[in-house]
C-alpha cells in the first residue's frame, strides 16, 4: 500500500507540517485545478503527474531514493520534487523543500 | 500575455514538466504538432493585420454524450439545456456577471459572435464507476460513446470523472477519435446535478476554450516566463483560485494585476465572466482554418 500506489495531492487538506497526498482509489472534492500526483515503483522509478495546458494530468518520469531526512522525489533533470516525511498506508506527508 | 525571452540571440523557454509532457505528446503526432504550427502562424498573420471586419454570428452543432453508471449521472434534458444556454451566453458576452469586470479591463470584454446549437443528445449506460483524464469515456469498448461527425460537430462528454477532476479538452488539430470536450456531471450546466461553486457552466466555456485553441492566461509555467499567446491578458504567474479580490498583483503586472476573471484561469464560476479581444481572435481563427468544418 506505498508503492505502485497513485498519489494524489489532497491540498485542501494540507497544513503546517506539510502537503497531504492520499491514494487515488479514494474521494476527493471538485476542483478546478487538477490534482498533482505521483506513483513510485519498487526499482526507484517514479511518475509525476501535472496538470497541463488541456486540463490533463500529464505524467512525467522521475526517480526517488530514501534518504535519512524521507524519501526524495526527484526529476529528469534531477531537481527535487518532493520529500515524503511522513506515510501511512491512507496519507503522505509531502514537502517541497 | 505573450512573452518572448533572448539572450544571446537563443529564444529559451522554461516550462514545467506538463509544458514538456505536452510538447512530447505533439511530437509523437506529427499531424497534430503541423496543424498547431500551422494554426499559430494563421493567427499570429490575423493578428498582425490588425481590427478586421466584424466576424459573422457561427454556429457550432454540438453534440452532447451521456455517460452514466447511476441515475443521478444521466443528467435531465433540463440540464443539458442550462449548459447550452450558459455557453451561448458567454461566447456572445451576454452573460449579466460581466457587469463585475473592473474597470481596466472592461474595454476588453469581447463578444466571440459564437453560439451553440443542441443537434444530439446520446445516452450510454456504463460499468465505470468514474472516468479520468485517458479518453476512455470516448470509445464503447471501454465504456463510453465514440464521437459523432466530430469534424463538423463539437462533442462534449458528460460522465462521472474521478480525483474531483472538473474537466478536460483536447486541442485543434489533435486526434479526430478522440476530439471534444469532457465534462463532469457535477459541474455541468446551471441545475440539476451541477455542484456550487462549479454551478454556472464555465467548466464547459473553460474547456470549449481550450478546443478553440486558448490556453491557460499564466502559459502554464510556475513562474513569469511562460505564454498563452494572446497580447491583451495581463503576463501573471499563475492560477488563480476562488473569487479572488481585486486586484491580485504579480509578475510586475501592477496596479491592474492578474485578470483573474477571464475565463481562462482557475477561479470559481463565479469568478470568471470575460473573453478578450485577442482570445476571440485566436477562436476564429481556429474556426476559419483547423476547426472550419464546424461552421
Amino acid at each position: 500500500m506505498f508503492y505502485d500506489v497513485r498519489w494524489v495531492h489532497a491540498f485542501e487538506d494540507d497544513h503546517a507540517e506539510g502537503d497531504v497526498y492520499r491514494p487515488a482509489a479514494g474521494t476527493f472534492p471538485l476542483a478546478r485545478r487538477p490534482r498533482e500526483a505521483f506513483e513510485l515503483h519498487r526499482d526507484g522509478s517514479a511518475l509525476v503527474f501535472q496538470g497541463g495546458p488541456d486540463d490533463r494530468s500529464m505524467a512525467d518520469d522521475a526517480t526517488w531514493t530514501d534518504t535519512p531526512k524521507g524519501i526524495v522525489v526527484v526529476d529528469a533533470r534531477g531537481g527535487v520534487l518532493y520529500r515524503i516525511v511522513e506515510r501511512t498506508p491512507t496519507q503522505l506527508i509531502v514537502r517541497r523543500d | 500575455m505573450a512573452k518572448k525571452h533572448r539572450t544571446g540571440g537563443v529564444t529559451l523557454h522554461r516550462s514545467c514538466g506538463a509544458m514538456a509532457a505536452h510538447m512530447m505528446l505533439l511530437e509523437m503526432h506529427p499531424a497534430f504538432r503541423a496543424a498547431q504550427m500551422r494554426l499559430e502562424g494563421a493567427t499570429s498573420k490575423r493578428r498582425d493585420a490588425g481590427a478586421a471586419k466584424k466576424a459573422r454570428v457561427v454556429v457550432i452543432k454540438t453534440v452532447v454524450h451521456v455517460v452514466y453508471r447511476t441515475p443521478d449521472e444521466n443528467i435531465s434534458a433540463a440540464q443539458i439545456k442550462s449548459q447550452i444556454s450558459a455557453l451561448n451566453k458567454d461566447f456572445r458576452a451576454t452573460n449579466p456577471d460581466k457587469s463585475q469586470t473592473p474597470v481596466p479591463f472592461k474595454g476588453l470584454v469581447s463578444d466571440a459572435r459564437i453560439t451553440f446549437k443542441l443537434v444530439k443528445v446520446t445516452r450510454t449506460k456504463t460499468a465505470s464507476n468514474g472516468f479520468s483524464f485517458d479518453d476512455k469515456v470516448k470509445k464503447a469498448s471501454t465504456g463510453g460513446i465514440a464521437p459523432y461527425l466530430p469534424k463538423t460537430h463539437m462533442n462534449l462528454w458528460v460522465c462521472a470523472l474521478t480525483g474531483g477532476l472538473l474537466g478536460y479538452a483536447q486541442f485543434p488539430g489533435g486526434p479526430v477519435n478522440t476530439d471534444g470536450v469532457v465534462c463532469n456531471y457535477l459541474a455541468f450546466g446551471t441545475s440539476g446535478t451541477a455542484q456550487a461553486p462549479f454551478n454556472k457552466g464555465r467548466t464547459a466555456t473553460h474547456e470549449v476554450g481550450h478546443y478553440l485553441n486558448l490556453r491557460h492566461i499564466w502559459g502554464d509555467t510556475p513562474d513569469c516566463s511562460g505564454s498563452d499567446m494572446v497580447a491583451d491578458t495581463p503576463n501573471c504567474a499563475g492560477p488563480n483560485f476562488g473569487t479572488p479580490a481585486w486586484p491580485v498583483v504579480t509578475c510586475n503586472n501592477g496596479p491592474n494585476g492578474d485578470m483573474f476573471m477571464n475565463y481562462m484561469d482557475y477561479t470559481d464560476d463565479a469568478g470568471m465572466f470575460m473573453f478578450t479581444a485577442q482570445q476571440v481572435l485566436r477562436m476564429r481563427t481556429t474556426l476559419d482554418t483547423v476547426r472550419a468544418g464546424l461552421t
